[in-house]
């Protein structure tokens, strides 16, 4: 086409009249449901998500009571102070992992990420960088809602010795959660949707790692399964700790933290070589900057 | 000898799913180019040929599909973290996005000035001195969302100067930036350039500055570099064409007027018709310019336009990138 043409074109005169309201906030409602469905991973996780939170309560309402919490080994504090560590780590691992996920996200949304990327700065520590105020934020929430826990009723077992090892385990848990959000971050790179390792990894550890009732409830088989993750040795031995004054000196205290250790020392490479496949798979789509 | 940048056959083909069948688009094809250290190297070509994937794949942004780079003697692929020491970039693609635009201008510049390994109170000096340049320093605390455009390219050009980088790669620096400030621009690369040594390499749309600044230019059309030479080297690729220029300074219908001198059989076609301050600037290939002035001049005449030149015209930048990108036959 000409260039006087299209010019001739644009610059026709139209009748000016205003777009119905309707009609506006329609075309942005088109416009969002047009993006959510090019994205097929979030219909399936908002769906099963939903389905999967319910089943999980269900299951929990079913097995747990308060002298099932004791006879598991957590001496004070009952079924409150049992749930609340759980769901209160639980929920800080999970904002943890999500943390680093949406930062990345958050990135390649404000269009800083190839030109960080561009720069000296090693990914390993970018990464790094990507998650500390997430990780402060996030601990200062723990603490609040243990805090307003208390306050509730939640008792705790209260020594020097128990408080160092319960943060030696925290700061376990965070370290072996972060290998999560690292290698769930390598699979946003390459696939741009919500990762499935969060998601699973989530859902999973919220239903085997003995977030809502003890382990020892569980049917053998679901036992084993919540072995593999980290968050069961964590919970087991941070409630150890702050329900039955457990310390360093403790046999089970020191095999959750071998088992952390060991899941750490496996889990740290894997996590960075995943994330390294989606960077560099990243690069060679050229959608670096994408979300 | 050791180059700035040094290319070898660098190509990228970009895999795409339409309706479930690959396709594969070739945007940078085959590229060798050499750039020497302290030179002013210009690449020029249109949307989507390749410019800005080449520069990124120079930047180890994009990874290379075949062939190889070195940017300051280090490989791409090879020494990724070396190479980025190397540079700083300005991707005006971005138009501004590529700032955090929550923080102010200052503190986007100290965060990028940590990423780069410059030191504090370094970092300060400089930071304090480009806000100073680029006539920020007023507003070098209000939020980079309050800024307007050529405010944030300011702010993004202090960025990629910062860590006093031995290679600039410049991607349209001049975009959004009014005059006076695109000027200032100008001068502070031109200076980098010719006073601290720096390599740089630079793209823009705007013909007039490439010529201004660069001492050699690649043209890329679909992914290939199509010509590589000084600009008075790519001028003499035009030393066939004849053109006249008639600088019409009152004229009732332009169009017409233009209709006119084109139907004039010496006339080959009209190359273009802008407007430069208060006159209108027409330009005509021709047979024979000597015999074309005339013969232009009293068409003019017999149509009542009031005209204050006409006069032989030689080939510019952009008649070189017309033919070169379009493949016209001139």
């Amino acid at each position: 086409m000409e260039v006087e043409k299209l010019v001739g074109i644009i610059s026709e005169e139209v009748p000016r009249r205003k777009t119905p309201i309707y009609r506006v906030i329609l075309s942005f409602v088109v416009r969002d449901f047009k993006v959510w469905w090019t994205y097929k991973f979030w219909l399936l996780l908002d769906i099963s998500g939903m389905v999967l939170f319910v089943v999980t309560y269900y299951i929990f309402s079913l097995i747990t009571t308060s002298q099932q919490v004791q006879e598991a080994g957590y001496v004070i504090g009952g079924y409150f102070t049992f749930a609340l560590i759980g769901i209160a780590f639980q929920q800080y691992v999970h904002f943890a992992v999500q943390s680093i996920n949406e930062s990345i996200r958050e990135e390649q949304w404000n269009g800083t990420m190839e030109t960080i990327l561009s720069t000296a700065t090693d990914f390993r520590i970018f990464l790094l960088g990507e998650v500390c105020f997430s990780f402060i934020v996030s601990s200062a929430l723990l603490l609040m809602s243990l805090l307003v826990g208390f306050i509730l009723g939640a008792r705790f077992y209260v020594t020097p010795s128990s408080i160092l090892t319960a943060i030696i385990l925290t700061v376990l848990l965070i370290a072996s959660h972060m290998d999560i959000g690292i290698l769930s971050t390598g699979v946003i790179m390459k696939v741009k949707q919500g990762s499935p390792v969060t998601w699973a990894f989530s859902w999973l550890s919220q239903l085997v790692s003995g977030v809502f009732y003890p382990l020892k409830l569980l049917p053998w088989y679901l036992e084993w399964v919540g072995k593999a993750f980290p968050l069961t040795y964590s919970l087991d031995g941070i409630r150890l700790c702050l329900q039955s004054g457990k310390d360093l000196t403790s046999p089970v205290i020191i095999t959750n933290i071998v088992s952390l250790v060991i899941f750490i020392i496996v889990a740290t490479p894997i996590a960075l070589y995943v994330f390294k496949i989606g960077y560099d798979a990243a690069r060679r789509d050229g959608s670096l900057g994408q979300y | 000898m050791e180059y700035a940048v040094e290319t070898s056959d660098l190509t990228k083909v970009f895999e795409n799913k339409e309706e479930g069948v690959k396709q594969y688009i070739k945007a940078v094809d085959h590229v060798n180019i050499k750039v020497k250290h302290g030179e002013f190297f210009g690449l020029l070509g249109p949307n989507g040929a390749g410019k800005t994937t080449l520069i990124k794949m120079l930047c180890t942004i994009i990874l290379p599909t075949e062939g190889t780079a070195k940017v300051n003697g280090y490989d791409i692929i090879k020494e990724p973290h070396k190479v980025r020491s190397s540079f700083g970039w300005f991707h005006g693609e971005t138009g501004g996005r590529s700032l955090y635009w929550r923080l102010n201008a200052e503190d986007n510049l100290k965060f990028y000035a940590y990423l780069q390994n410059v030191p504090k109170d370094i970092a300060e000096k400089r930071i304090k001195a480009l806000l100073e340049f680029f006539e920020l320093t007023k507003d070098s605390k209000k939020l980079v969302k309050d800024y307007s455009t050529g405010m944030k390219v300011k702010v993004m050009l202090a960025r990629a100067l910062l860590h006093n980088p031995p290679i600039l790669f410049m991607d349209e620096p001049t975009i959004g930036l009014d005059t006076i400030s695109a000027v200032e621009t100008r001068r502070l690369l031109k200076a980098l350039n010719s006073e601290l040594g720096k390599t740089i390499v630079f793209t823009s749309h705007n013909m007039f500055e490439v010529e201004q600044l660069c001492e050699r230019i690649a043209i890329m059309k679909d992914g290939r570099v199509i010509a590589d030479a000084p600009p008075s080297v790519l001028r003499e690729m035009l030393r066939d064409v004849h053109a006249v220029e008639v600088e019409i300074r009152e004229v009732d219908d332009l169009s017409k007027t233009v209709e006119a001198l084109s139907n004039l059989s010496i006339v080959k076609k009209v190359m273009d018709a802008k407007n430069e301050s208060s006159n209108v600037i027409v330009r005509l290939q021709v047979d024979d310019e000597y015999e074309a002035i005339p013969i232009v001049a009293s068409k003019l005449h017999s149509l009542g336009v009031k005209f204050s030149a006409v006069r032989r015209s030689e080939p510019t930048l952009e008649d070189i990138f017309v033919k070169l990108t379009r493949g016209e036959e001139t």
